[in-house]
């Protein structure tokens, strides 16, 4: 029989990422799969070189559109006990709750835009109504809705008053029902279990060898979460209940995730009700000049990590490896044999952000050549 | 007869929505929007230029005085942090667009 390459992206409809999936299907099965990256561009790492440690610190930010306290807190994880920096429990909370609300935006912007593949848009509509209250509480805690840029080292830009903490508890109240509802819908949905229930499935050993990390992982079964086995910020005050199903199909992902949901509204809640009295100390609170660490944080898609070398008190090197390049490796495998009108939903059950993944490598025949910023803008390379 | 509730239901609400130009939504206390240089308090210390992620800000070394280029600028207020005299503040403006890229630079 004939076998047929069927393209899906960069540009295509059902994927909102830069990302070529060669699928080679035999019929409507595919028999295998393959990708290739290097559709974005970006400079960020290369941005980040020789810059002071508070610039680094808001331009890291920016790497991510979603998780952009996650990458701060990674980042912050790795600079802070350089200079033996102990942050105060209240600053510690307050960052938990930036990053678990974001956990909550993120996953519920996940779930519509997963509902909208599988073709419920009233789903995808309900999830995003929510979700705006969610970036209205941002607004109103940072100043900004995306990128919150509230962090400094050693402390924070603001002081989360009463009102705030009020505003947080009311605007759950508002979401909880609703979004128990659509969970309960989700799960016993017909079109739902139909397209979901045994598709796109990942066993335990294939998740351990293939060093899966996040949601993905916690579906096949694998207990392993940043915040439970390494806890960091206030993680040690307030208990985490990880998610974790042992299915391992594209059904088990998406209730992990919504039950996530649930799990980081506790968090939050828990994590106001302990945020004390005192305030939060003034910038600057102290210089580094000399080190280099890494720092590691549970992203919404998984274990975020950020390598950081500073000398004379700028920063000579980030590297950042997001959730995504982890998950990203599982695609052929999990492609395979699979029908080409459940490819959309797999692929998008494993929650990729290949915008956030890609760093600046530019392939020429066969040889792999780094360009900097400056060339890039340029066009071309110098002798 | 659940759907018949939510539909009775969504015909009654408001819209989520709002009708932007018409009515403006509200602006919270912690809003960061045009970015404004008292240039009589700036002593042109240079700090805000060194620390600005975008290069947005920059000292005139001719009056030695901050200007920002709103076009560039990421609205992270690390400069009105790093501010020794506290001359940078964000104000509540936010329809900052211009057709004339020239008219966003020395603000």
């Amino acid at each position: 029989m004939h076998r047929t390459m069927f393209p899906i992206g960069p540009q295509h409809p059902s994927l909102k990422e830069p990302i070529f999936l060669k699928l080679y299907v035999e019929g409507t099965v595919i028999e295998k799969a393959e990708f290739d990256l290097g559709y974005a561009h970006r400079g960020v790492e290369e941005k980040m070189e020789n810059k002071e440690i508070d610039t680094t610190l808001h331009a890291v930010q920016r790497t991510c559109g979603i998780c952009s306290q996650c990458h701060s807190l990674a980042f912050l994880n790795a600079v802070e006990p350089m200079g033996q920096i102990r942050i105060p429990k209240r600053v510690a909370l307050q960052r938990m709750v930036i990053a678990e609300l974001e956990r909550i935006h993120s996953h519920m912007l996940w779930s519509g835009v997963m509902m909208h593949e599988m073709g419920l848009e009233t789903l995808f509509m309900y999830y995003m109504r929510e979700r705006e209250k969610i970036l209205d509480v941002f607004d109103e805690l940072t100043g900004n809705r995306v990128h919150h840029s509230a962090d400094l080292i050693g402390t924070m830009k603001m002081n989360f008053s009463e009102e705030d903490i009020e505003m947080i508890s009311k605007t759950f109240d508002s979401m909880k029902d609703k979004l128990e509802d659509y969970r309960r819908s989700v799960e016993g949905h017909d079109v739902i279990r139909d397209r979901c229930i045994g598709k796109g499935k990942i066993t335990r050993a294939d998740a351990v060898k293939y060093g899966l990390v996040g949601p993905v992982a916690r579906a096949s079964g694998i207990s392993y979460d940043v915040r439970v086995n390494a806890p960091y910020l206030g993680y040690q005050f307030v208990k985490v209940n990880p998610v974790v199903r042992t299915e391992g199909d594209v059904h088990a992902r998406t209730l992990v995730r919504l039950d996530e949901t649930f799990e980081s509204m506790r968090i939050v809640e828990e994590a106001c009700s302990k945020i004390p009295k005192s305030k939060v100390p003034k910038y600057p609170v102290k210089r580094i000049f000399h080190g280099q660490g890494a720092g590691r944080v549970e992203a919404p898609r998984g274990e975020n990590f950020h390598f950081v070398k500073i000398d004379m008190a700028k920063t000579k090197r980030v590297k950042i490896r997001t959730p995504t390049v982890a998950n990203l490796v599982m695609y052929p495998k999990v492609l395979q044999g699979a029908d080409i009108t459940d490819a959309p939903v797999i692929v998008m059950s494993m929650d990729p952000c290949i915008s956030c993944m890609e760093r600046v490598a530019v392939i020429k025949k066969g040889k792999t050549e780094v360009w900097s910023s400056h060339e890039l803008f340029r066009g071309k390379k110098h002798d | 007869m659940g759907m018949t509730i939510t539909v009775i239901k969504n015909m009654l609400k408001k819209p989520a929505t709002i009708k932007y130009p018409k009515k403006k939504s509200d602006i919270s206390k912690n809003y960061r929007g045009r970015i404004v240089v008292d240039r009589e308090k700036c002593i042109g210390c240079y700090l805000c230029q060194i620390h600005c992620p975008t290069g947005a800000i920059v000292v005139d070394p001719k009056d030695k005085k901050a200007y920002v280029d709103i076009g560039r600028c990421i609205f992270c207020s690390l400069c009105a942090e790093v501010c020794p005299v506290k001359c940078i503040h964000f104000t509540n403006e936010y329809e900052k667009v211009s057709k004339d890229k020239e008219k966003l630079k020395r603000q």
